[in-house]
Order: structure tokens, then C-alpha cells, then sequence
């Protein structure tokens, strides 16, 4: 069911108190992968490009591509922007150009977004153990 | 380091030292444990002072060295250290800046003009572990700090009652907290104003 | 008995709370209760009881797996790689205490580094316009005490700094704001419905990365010249009444954040934003303040400014002399343009928080983590060293986002064996010194350092 339908969308990477109270836990906790590994956006957006909430979507950006679940916004999005909370899934798809200022594109990057129901998610030591040749497999 | 605790004899300058009106006699100066003495052994470490002068480090009594203001100012002007700063070579640090040198800047250039102690002439209370940290940072010279009380609200709240006995306990413990040596006064109530 | 210690310091993000409350056991090793924090504060210290805490060194083997070594074996290895690199990279400090940061200072310039913080990846653009056009700010006891019309503008604080607003910016009652949040303003300039943005007054939902051209509009309207029906996403109507509002207050308080400085125009944004407080200061009292990230972040910019004249980007590697030219000399930018060849992350997880391609770029060479847990960043590094947690295990002075120091205390006693970050680079230093044969360069009279002057003494506590 991949690639049905997708949705080009403008992305941006904010701190939530979530992430902040599960950071603080270590981010191996499940409680950090439940709050990182997911991405925000408008109903109608998501309707739009035939996505479920809670089900998966893959992002990909200029420079990267994750797998995450998508939800509705719990602080709301007009439609067109999307926001996956800072940490681990959002920097797979953050552009490191900085304008030449020291700062990567965090906020304001497009995307594409497209249904993946069939994929999983990936843990955060996979994704940057993987990202580096590290990742052995578990957890 | 172990000098502070050993014998010093600093051999054959130019002594100046009004308190005893000599007045630029060629001698000795024998230092032992920290004290100026009259002679110390052969096993003194000796340091010739020919052709320089050897008087009391200079007391710069009001100058603006260490603190928040003096840091904003460093952090305004980055072009202050663009081809203006010293070249580091040991056994001294990096000197950084011109119009508003960095902390090892000061200390090395005070120590040069032979100065021993400066006086940071305006510390904000609030920001009093700013200003310590910075003389902590600060090579060589002794450093020492006046809170400022001309805009605190207690101390104008205090005087406007006419409580002076308030006005003076309350600036004894602000003094004794902040570690500050004296009182400082800069435009008064002007900016409450 | 379980001792309750009062008057303690968060050391989580830039509200440095300071009237945090911990409840520790009798014998001073564990936390029991956590009173007046947020919940990742409290997380935060609890955190700290976790068994699994590394107490050692570890090393990656050629296999691929980490290996506990000694301290002596770790300082070894990392004063080695140091000075055998050109040019290594030493970034973070967002959670680290100052007397680190000056530490640090010293192996920067022994081993010709790089050294730069979180800044560089957060706000480090608000430094940028900082030089550029000043930082017309004030303390947030004055944002609480005088403020009746606050601005959040790219921030997000009931998110970021969860007690901002009860200790600081909205709900608090103050010397000139007695009736709290009944007579304060509050709007919110935000692309998203936040929960910030709820509690606004007036909420300025506008196109995302369009801030620039908001700032200029209300500087425009202002001066009292007129702007087009719709800018930013933004009616014209909307921003009449919120500069009209801002131009009333007694004292108006403008916070910003990321939202400004992520995104398109970076350092412009602030820029904008500075000059709209100076303007505002025509007609009233505006202050203007950065949410920075961090409980200590606004300590390296404090620390390296006294010390080398610049906050953040100090290319040490000539030896002579400190350069700074953030996009040159800014860890992401070498990064990426593969210009240094050692990377050490200190009380940060660039494993977490830079893009993935930069931390591939720096995989390439030695890469050192130094801090008290378990991260991204070491999980992937060649070696890591963990050290005391300040805040928790180490007082320490701490530069609130205001840049007020306030000197955190310890509450529990550190894991044996375990330095802080200011002994461990002090270890260091005096290691890079052997091997290089010079003497090292101590601030001269001063002779209270707390550290050791042996490795070997570190392992027998």
C-alpha cells in the first residue's frame, strides 16, 4: 500500500514536553521512542494523501528518509505544515545547511510524506548506530 | 608557585619606594615566605634587575576589568579581536582584544605596566558570581569589587522613610554577600527615574 | 533520615528554576522526592538514581563493542588523540557548569581546537545580531516585577520552558504587576495553535518562515506609515491592534525562540526584532529576551567571552590567536565541509540533536563523549568518559537564560570514582602537558584547585 498517494508538505522540528520528559529518561526509554518517532499534521492533510492516523507514513526530505507514526496534531497545524518533534526520527530528515550561519534548516524544509503501513519503525540506536555502520541488531 | 613560599632576591634595580624616600638607588630587594626581609641565603632564587625599575605593584583604584557589562561589550564588538590581538606564546595564554581585552589580556597587561591590584569599580549584586568568576579567570593581579547600591530599590525605599540604620545594615549585609569591598554610587535613582 | 534540601537549581532548561525542593536518603546517595519541578525536571534528578549509571570509562573495541578501561587509560587516550588531530572539534557544554567551561578553555588551546556550543545549532543566530545591532534586554525579574504586555514570538514556553510562565512571563504577580495575569497582555506569533498560543490574548497564526516580513510590518506600522491588507499570512487589522497593544504597555516584554532562529533568514529575524524593541522604546519601556535552550547555555557564551572575546565558533587551531566566523568555524559547517578530525561532545548529544549526514561526517575520525549518562552520542563514540552530573552530583555557578548567575548546589554524593568535568579536564590537560613537555599554564597565583594533581588519586576515592 506504499506509494499509493503523497502530500508535499512544509516541516518543521519544535521541542515538546514530551520529548523533554522522555529525553530525561534516557533515549533508549520507550517512553522516548512513543514521543519522538511521530509526526503532526492537519486532518485534511492526512485525508488528502489517504494516510490513517496512527498509522505509519515515511517522510523524505532533500537529505533523508524515516519511517514515523503519524497522528493528529496535538497542538494544532493549519494545513500544509508538519512538524515531527526535535530528536533522533526528525534530524534523519533535517537539512544540515546552515545559510551559512552555524544553524541547519530545523524549521522550514520541504517534505513528502506518502502512507507505509507495511514498515516499521526504527528505534533511535538503530536509526543512528545504523546511520554509522554501528548497529549490531536488538534493541 | 613554590617561590611564594621560598627566598627571592631581586638583584640590582632601581629602587624606588617613596615610604622610605629612596629614590632610584641601585640595590637589593630579598623577599622570604611572602615578606619583604633583609637578606635571605644562597639558595635564594635570584632574579637580576638591572636596568629596570623595582618599586610596590601599582593599585589602580577604579577601572571596569570583570563583570556583565564588561562582557557585553566583549560580545558587541568581535572586530575588537579582528588583527588586534596579541600573538600567545607560553608561557602566557591567548590575549584576546584591544578596547576590551579578555580576562588574561588584563591581567598580563596590568602585570606588564606593574600594576599588583585593580579595583572593579562597579559590580551589580545580582550578578556578583559573574564578577568573581572573572577575577578568578583573571592572571596575576589581585582584583577586588564595589557593589553598586545608587539604583537598588531597598536602599531608596530605606532612605525615602528616613530609616538610615536600615540603610546601613542592609548595605552591610549586601556588601558581606556579594563579597564586595566598598560602596559604590553611579547616577542615583537615575535610572528609576 | 531522609534530609529535605531547599533553595536547589534545576538543571534542565534556561528557567534555571532555583526554588527547586529534593528529598535524599539518609546516607546521601539517592534521590527520594522531587518538589516544585516541572515533570522533566523531575525526571531529570531522578534520573540520577538509575543503577545503570556508567562509572567507568569505556572503549570501543574493533569488534564494534565498548569495553570498561580505567580513567588514567581514558585520559591517556583522549590527551593522544587530541593532539594528534589538527583539528579537533570540542562542542556542547548545554549541561555542563562553568568552572568546566573555563577548564576546557586550557585543552582547547593546548591541543589547537575548535571549540563551540549547543549556540551554534540553537542561537547562535540571535549572537549574530546581537553584534550586529545589540541586545536591548533586562532580567526576568524585571519581565515578572514590570511587564504588562509580554510577546512570545518563535516560542513555545508551556513546551520548552514548562514554568516560564508561572515563575516569569504570564501568571506571576509582581512588584508593579500585582494582579498577575489578570493584568498582563500576552500575545503569541506562532505558524502552530500552541499551547502557548492558547493562553494568548491575541494569537498571530502566520505563515511559517515569514517572520521577517512580520517584524518589518509592525516596525512599519509604528513609524505610522501603512502596509499591505495581508503580510505574512497576518491581516492588516490584526497587526495595527498588536502594535497598538505593544506601544501601550507600561513595559512590554518581547521573548523569542527558535522560530526565529531555525528558519529562513536565521540572524535577520533577530535582527528585525531588535530593531522593532528600539523603536518600541520611543514610546514605552520594551525589553527583549533570547529563550535560551538550556539551564547553562548562556554560561559558554559568558565564560568564552571572558576568556578568549567570543561566545561560541573560537577556531583555536592557529595557536597565536582566537578566531570566530560562525558558517566557517560553526561545528555543523566543518562537519559537513569535513574539516576537522576529532570530535569530542561534552554534556550534549550531538548524536541526537545535529542532522544525521553531520554526525557521518564526524564518524569518520576519533569521536569522544564525555558525560554523565548513556546517549546517541556515546553510543556511537570511540570512547566515553562519564563524569558527575551538574546540578545533581556537582555544584557549580550557572548563567540562567537572562545571563543572572546563580551557584547550584549538589544534593547527592557523586558515583566513587567519578570526576566532575572541570577535574577530568584539568586530568586531561596536565596529560597533554607531559606528552608534549611543556609546563602546564595555571591562572598563576591561584592555588585552590580542588582536582588532583595525580591520575592515580582519582581511582583510589
Amino acid at each position: 500500500m506504499t506509494g499509493m498517494t503523497k502530500i508535499n508538505l512544509n516541516m518543521i522540528t519544535q521541542r515538546s514536553v514530551e520529548e523533554g520528559a522522555a529525553m530525561e529518561k534516557g533515549k533508549t526509554n520507550p517512553d522516548y521512542f512513543e514521543a519522538c518517532s511521530i509526526i503532526e499534521m492537519n486532518p485534511e492533510d492526512m485525508k488528502t494523501a489517504g494516510i490513517w492516523v496512527n498509522s505509519n507514513v515515511r517522510v523524505t526530505s532533500e537529505c533523508g528518509t524515516v519511517v514515523v507514526k503519524c497522528i493528529h496534531a496535538t497542538q494544532y497545524c493549519p494545513p500544509g505544515l508538519a512538524h515531527i518533534r526535535q530528536g533522533v526520527w526528525a534530524n534523519q530528515v533535517v537539512p544540515p545547511r546552515t545559510q551559512s550561519t552555524g544553524t541547519p534548516q530545523y524549521s522550514g524544509f520541504p517534505v513528502t510524506i506518502e502512507p507505509a503501513f507495511d514498515e516499521k519503525r526504527k528505534t533511535a540506536l538503530q536509526l543512528v548506530q545504523g546511520a554509522v555502520g554501528l548497529w549490531k541488531g536488538g534493541n | 608557585m613554590s617561590e611564594i613560599h621560598g627566598e627571592i632576591l631581586i638583584k640590582g634595580g632601581f629602587i624606588v619606594d617613596p615610604a622610605q624616600k629612596i629614590d632610584g638607588d641601585v640595590g637589593d630587594i630579598a623577599i622570604k615566605d611572602g615578606k619583604i626581609v633583609d637578606k635571605v641565603s644562597n639558595a635564594a632564587k635570584v632574579i637580576d634587575a638591572k636596568g629596570k625599575v623595582v618599586m610596590a605593584g601599582g593599585v589602580d583604584v577604579h577601572s571596569h576589568v570583570a563583570g556583565p557589562k564588561v562582557n557585553v561589550g566583549r560580545l558587541f564588538r568581535p572586530e575588537d579581536k579582528l588583527f588586534k590581538s596579541g600573538i600567545a606564546h607560553a608561557p602566557t595564554r591567548m590575549e584576546m582584544g584591544f578596547s576590551i581585552p579578555s580576562v588574561l589580556k588584563t591581567g598580563y597587561d596590568y602585570a606588564r605596566m606593574g600594576y599588583g591590584f585593580v579595583m572593579e569599580a562597579a559590580m551589580p549584586p545580582i550578578h556578583a558570581p559573574h564578577v568573581h568568576e572573572e577575577i578568578h579567570d583573571t592572571p596575576i593581579i589581585d582584583q577586588a569589587a564595589l557593589p553598586v547600591f545608587g539604583n537598588n530599590w531597598f536602599v531608596m525605599e530605606y532612605l525615602k522613610k528616613g530609616e538610615v540604620e536600615n540603610t546601613a545594615a542592609y548595605i552591610a549585609w549586601l556588601l558581606r554577600v556579594t563579597k564586595g569591598f566598598g560602596v559604590k554610587v553611579v547616577n542615583p535613582g537615575g535610572t528609576a527615574a | 533520615m531522609p534530609k529535605l534540601i531547599t533553595q536547589v537549581g534545576c538543571p534542565y532548561c534556561g528557567s534555571s528554576c532555583d526554588d527547586i525542593e529534593v528529598l535524599v536518603s539518609d546516607d546521601n546517595k539517592k534521590i527520594l522526592e522531587v518538589h516544585n519541578a516541572c515533570i522533566i525536571g523531575t525526571n531529570l534528578f531522578f534520573h540520577a538514581n538509575d543503577p545503570t549509571r556508567p562509572k567507568l570509562p569505556r572503549q570501543r573495541q574493533p569488534d564494534g563493542s565498548m569495553k570498561e578501561i580505567s580513567y588514567p587509560e581514558a585520559i591517556d587516550w583522549m590527551a593522544k588523540t587530541m593532539l594528534a588531530a589538527k583539528k579537533p572539534l570540542i562542542y556542547g557544554f548545554g549541561s555542563t557548569n562553568c568552572e568546566g567551561m573555563s577548564a576546557v578553555a586550557r585543552i582547547a588551546e593546548k591541543s589547537g581546537a575548535v571549540l563551540d556550543n549547543c549556540a551554534t545549532i540553537c542561537h547562535g543566530p540571535s549572537f549574530l545580531a546581537m553584534f550586529d545591532n545589540g541586545y536591548p534586554s533586562c532580567t526576568l525579574g524585571e519581565a515578572k516585577n514590570r511587564a504588562d504586555v509580554v510577546v512570545f514570538w518563535g516560542c513555545n514556553p508551556m513546551h520548552a520552558h514548562p514554568r516560564h510562565t508561572s515563575r516569569y512571563s504570564i501568571f506571576p504577580r509582581g512588584y508593579f504587576t500585582q494582579k498577575g495575569q489578570m493584568q498582563r497582555t500576552i500575545l503569541s506569533v506562532d505558524p502552530r495553535q500552541t499551547d502557548t498560543a492558547k493562553l494568548a490574548d491575541v494569537h498571530l497564526m502566520l505563515d511559517q518562515g515569514h517572520d521577517y516580513e512580520l517584524f518589518d510590518a509592525f516596525r512599519t506600522v509604528l513609524k505610522g506609515y501603512d502596509i499591505p491588507d495581508v503580510v505574512a499570512g497576518i491581516k492588516k487589522e490584526t497587526i495595527i491592534k498588536s502594535v497598538e497593544i505593544m506601544k501601550k504597555a507600561r513595559f512590554c516584554m518581547i521573548f523569542f525562540g527558535m522560530g526565529c532562529t531555525h528558519t529562513d533568514g536565521r540572524n535577520h529575524n533577530i535582527d528585525a526584532a531588535i530593531s522593532l524593541t528600539r523603536d518600541l522604546n520611543n514610546h514605552t519601556k520594551c525589553s527583549i529576551m533570547a529563550m535560551r535552550g538550556h539551564y547553562n547555555i548562556a554560561g559558554p557564551g559568558q565564560v568564552w567571552s571572558w576568556i578568549f572575546g567570543f561566545p561560541y565558533c573560537i577556531d583555536l587551531s592557529k595557536g597565536t590567536h582566537a578566531h570566530m566566523n560562525p558558517g566557517e568555524t560553526s561545528s555543523v559547517d566543518l562537519a559537513m565541509r569535513d574539516e576537522v578530525d576529532c570530535f569530542v561532545n561534552i554534556g550534549a548529544d550531538a548524536g541526537a540533536h545535529f542532522p544525521i549526514q553531520a554526525v557521518q561526517h564526524l564518524k569518520k575520525h576519533p569521536f569522544i563523549t564525555i558525560d554523565p549518562n548513556f546517549n546517541m552520542a556515546s553510543e556511537v563514540s570511540d570512547l566515553h568518559i562519564p563524569v558527575r552530573i551538574a546540578g545533581v552530583d556537582e555544584p557549580g555557578v550557572v548563567y540562567r537564560m537572562d545571563n543572572v548567575p546563580i551557584q547550584f548546589k549538589s544534593v547527592i554524593d557523586g558515583l566513587p570514582g567519578v570526576p566532575s568535568d572541570e577535574e577530568l579536564f584539568d586530568m586531561v590537560y596536565e596529560r597533554m602537558c607531559e606528552l608534549t613537555k611543556t609546563e602546564p599554564v595555571w591562572l598563576a597565583a591561584k592555588e585552590d584547585r580542588k582536582h588532583p594533581t595525580n591520575i592515580s588519586a582519582v581511582n583510589e576515592a
